[in-house]
């Protein structure tokens, strides 16, 4: 594999040569810090994109072109990145040599085009297609609590960090989606075009200068990329006196219980590598401490899980139960934690830790995406490559697992119990 | 052991039956790391009415058997999880069960010869007590609950249970409280020794290996036991009327936008123009066309602003019928409906349409053959449509023919349909 970085005018590109896949991956995205009030006018821009263009203005006629290129595949998604927000708009299709020759340049011009050629008219978009945009936003905004699960989980972050970009909403807010007109978001497509900062990923079998020209000849942005200072993770230093604990009802079947865990002081090793390792053996796996204490030994779930997130210094503990085993949960999932402050990690999970983590990088060099998220990473968060975490996991001890643990603390505990929604408001 | 290329792929695929009936495909991939195993008995939820082995009367279970014995074939006598022995050697494992299957599976790219050996052998020693039967009952009934929060699964369920009236693929593949509350371990092992022996069942292996030596690892395993010997599987036949047992039904979920689910019935008994697969991806190709995202009908709905995602298809079938069923997300779901119904009838699809079509069906071929979980599912799906893997699915995907889509057109009767429509609880 050989990769290329490129410092074009106005924009980086990235280029990973490997001959390991049949198909070429492409990732646009553009990068600023992130405010409140952009998020919903980014989410309608990320959707527009890819559902309107002057040379195709309707999604039929982009779908229709997209299957004449042998089914070209294009997405896109706004998402939260600490404190920056991204628009990565994502492409794939297979190499010519198993289509048919020019397929690669059609390809990307088409692809560019739907970024590079929007469907606007004396200074708007299109005003049918950003209607449209616009009410499959607000049916997303309003879905959230199809997915219990999910919205718990946006809830915790609310009622944990309320003043912190953790705490945003990645789809956005109906009030503010009910500001947005045609000719708005045609100023802030303009701005982001102006001020966001671009780079490009192409992996693939292609030849780094092939690419680079074919993105001259398509790209013209007369600008300086921007530069911004701040780090992406965020990290917070309070200590809250007590947990805090938020209950709300919604007609659901299963309780969904999700506790946030802040984790204080890391190191960069840590960062990088222990908070996960604690993860793991909290409740990343079905031979987890969570895992033996709520299903095995209790019976009290059918999931539960920890995820651990550098981004925000915290790990997040889900779990649907019964809303009568609350208590019971919360008091397993303390005794786990304890668990392993007390000491509770043995080498041979520290050897079943390193042995996931290195199948998981080795497995990586399997799929086309997993590379260049790595490549994307490295350039955002410092992140190491493939290479050099499969070295630095070796480094990982139980002392170190356990030492970590020494320093997280729950913060809040939310539940989204099931119950009938007339006693909540009765209690108002 | 017997080899062939598959075409146009770059692949090829070993394959052997052995003397108790087990038999064994591999797909060997070179250029990667990863290793992907199946291990499948061809039982399933549908599967509830049969002769048990050695036996002549035939017996009902209780709805949920299959999924339960999946569960339960986790419990080993020694106590070790096979979890904590496949995490041990880097590899993660997972079991599923659907309709007709019940598969095992692990992957991780080491330790090998160690883990295919013990996915045998703990799939092949069952251990069910009155008491981990018992324990077992609170953890599904939650997974049971936690589909009951998802209102896609919930329209999928209902719809099914509607449209069939005595095939058994109208319960839900996990049964429900009171079925499972009624699972005894005589359910668990009556099952087992029923479908589990090694001539129902097969094995998959795709990714990095050596064929040779793969299939020589099982072999040698097999050889070292003992098994009872081999009769066909007597499962009750159904005569599954052509009209529905419910044609329409309203849930009251916690969801924002109503949810349509409608299911088309058709009876497919005289429909031999071609083998059930290539009839289903037919099928799936006529909704597509006449409803999909290059269709003029979805423009419509778009541009009536009727619907903001994309309608979603699957096509279910038994050995009589196949069930089109549509989903789609609206504010209009009794518009949406009659327009389907409307629609559905017309005889409208253009030929260059279906041409272009069939490059989207090379294109994913094509794709798959970089995917080691793509190429096992393949092998896993060929074995139960067709009861053998077809190695031409390039050139059968270039021979499909407009006619032939006409000639299954003209069968198909759009009178016998179960509509299921998922409300907001309440409704402002």
């Amino acid at each position: 594999m050989q990769y290329k970085k490129y410092e074009q005018k106005g924009y980086n590109l990235h280029v990973i040569e490997t001959d390991r896949f049949k198909n070429i991956e492409i990732r646009f995205n553009f990068k600023r810090p992130i405010k409140k009030k952009e998020i919903t006018i980014r989410n309608v821009l990320n959707d527009i994109l890819i559902n309107t263009n002057k040379k195709y203005p309707t999604i039929r006629d982009i779908e229709v072109r997209a299957e004449e290129l042998y089914s070209f595949g294009a997405s896109s998604s706004c998402y939260k990145s600490g404190n920056y927000s991204i628009i990565s708009i994502s492409c794939n299709f297979l190499n010519e040599n198993y289509t048919e020759k020019g397929m690669l340049e059609e390809s990307i011009q088409f692809f560019l085009d739907l970024i590079l050629n929007p469907n606007v008219e004396d200074g708007s978009f299109a005003q049918k297609p950003f209607e449209y945009t616009k009410e499959s936003l607000k049916n997303d905004i309003e879905s959230i609590k199809d997915d219990p699960r999910g919205y718990s989980i946006i809830r915790l972050r609310e009622e944990m960090d309320p003043n912190s970009p953790i705490s945003y909403r990645s789809f956005g807010y109906v009030e503010d989606l009910e500001q947005i007109t045609s000719e708005s978001l045609y100023m802030y497509y303009k701005d982001v075009l102006q001020n966001d900062v671009i780079d490009i990923f192409v992996l693939g079998d292609v030849r780094s200068n092939d690419i680079k020209d074919m993105f001259e000849k398509y790209i013209q942005l007369d600008r300086k990329q921007p530069q911004f200072k701040m780090n992406h993770c965020i990290s917070v230093e309070q200590v809250r006196d007590s947990i805090k604990e938020v209950e709300e009802i919604e007609e659901i079947n299963q309780s969904k219980l999700s506790i946030g865990v802040r984790v204080y002081d890391m190191d960069e090793y840590e960062k990088k590598y222990t908070l996960n390792a604690l993860s793991f053996v909290l409740g990343g796996s079905s031979d987890s401490k969570l895992f033996k204490k709520l299903r095995e030994e209790n019976s009290l779930c059918y999931y539960v899980s920890s995820s651990p997130s550098m981004l925000y210094s915290d790990m997040i503990i889900v779990s649907g139960i019964d809303g009568d085993k609350y208590e019971t949960a919360v008091q397993l999932i303390k005794e786990a934690i304890e668990d392993i402050q007390n000491g509770g990690v043995k080498q041979e999970d520290v050897d079943q830790e390193i042995s996931v983590y290195t199948n998981s990088c080795i497995e990586m060099y399997d799929s086309p995406s997993s590379i260049l998220s790595n490549y994307l990473s490295h350039e955002y968060l410092g992140n190491d490559f493939i290479e050099e975490k499969i070295e630095r996991i070796k480094e990982m001890t139980p002392e170190k697992i356990i030492n970590l643990a020494k320093k997280i603390k729950i913060d809040t505990i939310y539940l989204l119990r099931g119950g009938n929604t007339d006693e909540q408001s009765s209690a108002n | 052991m017997n080899k062939v290329a598959l075409t146009n792929l770059d692949l090829d695929l070993y394959s052997e039956t052995l003397e108790n009936g087990l038999t064994i495909f591999v797909i060997p991939k070179q250029n990667c790391n990863n290793i992907y195993v199946t291990f499948t008995t061809k039982y399933g939820s549908i599967q509830n009415e049969f002769i048990p082995y050695g036996k002549e009367e035939m017996i009902k279970v209780p709805e949920g058997v299959a999924h339960f014995l999946e569960h339960k074939l986790f419990e080993q006598k020694d106590g070790v999880d096979p979890f904590t022995f496949f995490g041990k050697n880097g590899a993660s494992s997972n079991a599923s069960t659907s309709s007709y299957k019940t598969t095992y599976l692990f992957e991780g790219p080491s330790y090998f010869k160690e883990n295919i050996e013990y996915l045998l052998d703990f799939v092949q020693d069952p251990y069910f007590t009155d008491e981990n039967v018992e324990k077992e009952k609170g953890i599904i009934i939650q997974e049971i609950k936690m589909y009951q929060d998802n209102p896609f699964r919930m329209g999928y369920e209902r719809s099914l249970f509607n449209t069939f009236q005595k095939n058994p693929i109208r319960y839900p593949v996990g049964g429900s409280e009171e079925s499972v509350n009624s699972i005894t371990k005589e359910d668990l092992y009556t099952c087992y020794e029923t479908f589990y022996h090694p001539s129902n069942m097969f094995i998959v292996v795709t990714g990095n290996v050596n064929p040779e030596e793969t299939i020589d690892i099982v072999r040698e395993n097999q050889k070292k036991k003992n098994f009872k010997e081999a009769y066909p599987i007597e499962i009750k036949e159904y005569d599954e009327p052509n009209e529905v047992g419910k044609p329409k039904e309203t849930l009251k979920m916690n969801v924002a936008i109503p949810k349509l689910m409608l299911n088309f019935k058709f009876n497919i008994e005289k429909m031999t123009m071609v083998e059930d697969k290539w009839l289903l991806t037919y099928l799936s190709v006529f909704a597509d066309l006449k409803l999909g995202p290059t269709s003029t009908f979805q423009k419509e709905l778009l541009d009536e602003n009727l619907i903001t995602e994309p309608l979603d298809f699957y096509v279910a079938y038994t050995k009589t019928h196949a069930v089109l069923m549509i989903t789609a997300e609206s504010k209009k779901t009794d518009i949406v409906e009659k327009k389907i119904k409307e629609e559905i009838g017309k005889d409208d699809i253009l030929e260059e349409d279906f041409e272009r079509k069939k490059k989207t069906l090379i294109a994913s071929a094509i794709f798959a053959s970089d995917n080691i979980y793509r190429m096992n599912n393949k092998v896993i799906n060929d074995v139960l449509l067709l009861g053998y893997v077809n190695p031409d699915d390039y050139n059968r995907y270039r021979g499909m023919s407009f006619d032939t889509l006409k000639q299954i057109m003209d069968c198909l009767d759009y009178s016998y349909t179960s509509t299921v429509v998922i409300e907001p609880k309440n409704l402002d």
